[in-house]
């Protein structure tokens, strides 16, 4: 595992580049270079990139909060492994130092949005383990959003 | 200061007497219910005693007399697709500068919960709360904190609503 989150780590990037380009994840018209900004964290398995973790930070309104807009990619080589479970606890801990580093960013937690097709009977599981991600309601199309408030974290 | 919540509920409130209701029918405790609601007068108009008495999940006594209720309403909470036991708490006033309050909930909160694994069939999902933002509490300003009650959101009317989900429950897929 390792941690990239707004450290412009330019082997990582490139990395990830790569497997973006190799995987062909990417929505068209995402630029990998700029989406390579968004990184929390990757993971390695023998030194080729095969996982990783993203975020935008973005407010959240029914919430009246900024949140972290979880993403995440994984070579379809190794989905059925844990690797996105992996990357949960050095995600959320990256993107939780960064908050507590930058208060005025007033960053409280991490938001992901999950389609139950890809996520199966995980999707089933209230609170998930590693990331705790809890259910906080559904998307008009049916995407479970989970959050995850950091501890330190006090509303206004 | 929060108590250890580390420890089990009756141990973190010595002195006091932390007893269960869920839907035990104890005719013992909904009198005493029934008086403590008389007594403090914190019931809202249109509220009877007897009905509320039905909602018992806890109570905590103290020296004999009863110095604090946990009732819920069981129901679906269309946001997050699941049947939730809502809480509301009530101390005697001479209390509330503890920390009983939180002790009686952690304690309703893990009776509920073994409660549910118990009846699987009742698809009780967790605990639902909706706390008056104008009690902004340092609790009630935790996203979520130790008593596992995250917020999810909030009421037309300002209120947080809040979840503490059963760990081993799972929901349906819709």
């Amino acid at each position: 595992m390792r941690v990239a989150w707004r450290r412009d780590d330019p082997e990582i990037e490139a990395d990830a580049i790569a497997f973006w380009n190799r995987i062909g994840v990417l929505p068209e018209g995402v630029d990998p270079a700029k989406r390579a900004k968004e990184l929390i964290a990757a993971a390695y398995k023998d030194g080729q990139l095969i996982a990783v973790a993203t975020a935008i930070i973005e407010h959240v309104d029914f919430l009246g909060v900024r949140m972290a807009v979880l993403r995440g990619a994984t070579d379809p080589a190794h989905r059925r492994g844990h690797v996105q479970l992996a990357l949960a606890r050095p995600s959320h801990d990256a993107l939780r130092d960064w908050a507590l580093a930058f208060p005025e960013e007033k960053l409280a937690g991490a938001i992901a949005f999950v389609a139950p097709g890809e996520w199966g009977d995980f999707t089933r599981m209230p609170v998930w383990p590693e990331s705790e991600l809890e259910v906080a309601g559904y998307t008009p199309d049916n995407q479970q959003i989970r959050i995850r408030w950091f501890d330190h974290f006090r509303l206004d | 200061m929060d108590p250890n919540l580390f420890l089990p509920p009756e141990q973190l409130a010595p002195g006091f007497d932390l007893r269960p209701a869920w839907r035990l029918g104890d005719e013992a405790i909904e009198r005493d219910a029934i008086d403590f609601w008389t007594r403090t007068g914190i019931l809202p108009a249109g509220v009877t005693p007897q009905e509320r008495a039905r909602e018992l999940v806890a109570v905590v006594y103290k020296e004999g007399s009863m110095i604090g209720v946990l009732t819920a309403q069981v129901g679906r909470l269309a946001q997050v697709r699941a049947r939730l036991a809502f809480v509301r708490g009530a101390v005697d006033p001479e209390y509330r500068r503890g920390h009983i309050g939180l002790v009686m909930y952690l304690y309703a909160r893990d009776l509920l919960e073994r409660w549910s694994a118990a009846h699987p069939e009742e698809r009780l999902a967790g605990v639902g709360a909706f706390v008056e933002s104008n009690e902004l509490s340092e609790r009630a300003k935790s996203g979520n904190g130790p008593t596992r009650l995250g917020l999810i959101g909030f009421t037309p009317d300002g209120r947080q609503i809040r979840v503490c989900w059963f760990r081993d429950f799972r929901l349906d897929l819709s």
